[in-house]
């Protein structure tokens, strides 16, 4: 009688070891090269072809870490991501960010007139979401 | 060579005392707009405010204290050019006319630059001792500038 029940408990917490196996972990979804922002594809890629380079975990560039880590994203405070997106529209939109001598390395990184307006209209969007209106 | 040394001596406190006639228009204005930020946050704490005028209005407003090493040159162009720049960067005295998201991004910025120690700059607290912010006034400072985020975010 004993011996069974100890088989039984043995059997359930083998199950429960295998559904724990089993069952993805949200946080390893979540890789620093796609951070889950819940933001529209085509500006995520605009983002990751004209930002992570300096702007991600993945990078080495320290100081533009610090400024804005969008692996970081979903850490920042809400307004300190309602400030990020109005530095973001500005930077993009007078055109220091890509920077200049960036750009003349890496020419494929550069934005288009359109895709820079488009990366400020969602922007402005965003940050009209965040701020609940 | 000893009279070389001597007129190159008189040469240089000849253009010191030159130099002096150069005066720079000084950024003191004595009126307090309604849009400055201490005057559009009227409920903010004591110990705050102080926190701000003393640590940020003398580069980030309309009105500066002078100490008075400021009356001479070149010094004062240096001092001038500090103050331009910071209040190109914010200007508190202008607060007011920011629209809801840049003050927001205002607010943030401030904990930002205060938490890295960017803000005081060090050349200015050389001077300022009394400018310098310890953690617990950076974290007071850095919980009320996300409580006003916040304040602006739900009710303006």
């Amino acid at each position: 009688m004993k011996k069974a029940f100890y088989y039984i408990l043995f059997s359930v917490f083998a199950v429960f070891l295998f559904v724990a196996a089993q069952t993805p972990q949200p946080a390893s979804l979540a890789s620093p090269d796609d951070p889950q922002l819940g933001w529209p594809d085509d500006i995520m890629a605009l983002i990751e072809q004209s930002c992570f380079d300096c702007h991600s975990s993945e990078s080495g560039n320290l100081k533009a870490k610090q400024k804005l880590n969008f692996s970081n994203w979903a850490d920042y405070k809400l307004s300190k991501q309602v400030g990020k997106l109005s530095d973001i529209s500005d930077e993009v939109g007078e055109g220091k960010m890509p920077p200049e001598k960036y750009i003349s390395k890496n020419p494929e990184k550069a934005l288009s007139k359109e895709n820079i307006e488009r990366i400020k209209d969602w922007a402005s969007a965003e940050s009209e979401k965040l701020m609940g209106e | 060579m000893k009279l070389n040394g001597r007129i190159i001596l008189y040469l240089l406190l000849g253009s010191f005392v030159i130099i002096q006639f150069f005066r720079v228009e000084k950024n003191v204005s004595d009126e307090v707009p309604a849009s400055d930020f201490l005057v559009q946050n009227p409920s903010i704490p004591d110990s705050i405010r102080m926190t701000i005028k003393t640590s940020c209005y003398d580069c980030h407003s309309n009105h500066t204290v002078y100490p008075w090493y400021a009356e001479v040159a070149p010094v004062s162009w240096l001092i001038n050019q500090h103050i331009k720049n910071g209040k190109h960067e914010l200007n508190f005295s202008e607060y007011g006319n920011l629209d809801k998201q840049k003050k927001i991004a205002l607010l943030s910025h401030i904990c930002e630059v205060i938490e890295d120690t960017v803000m005081p700059p060090a050349n200015y607290l050389w001077m300022h001792k009394d400018a310098v912010l310890d953690e617990s006034a950076i974290q007071a400072l850095c919980d009320w500038t996300d409580e006003a985020a916040m304040h602006i975010m739900r009710n303006d």
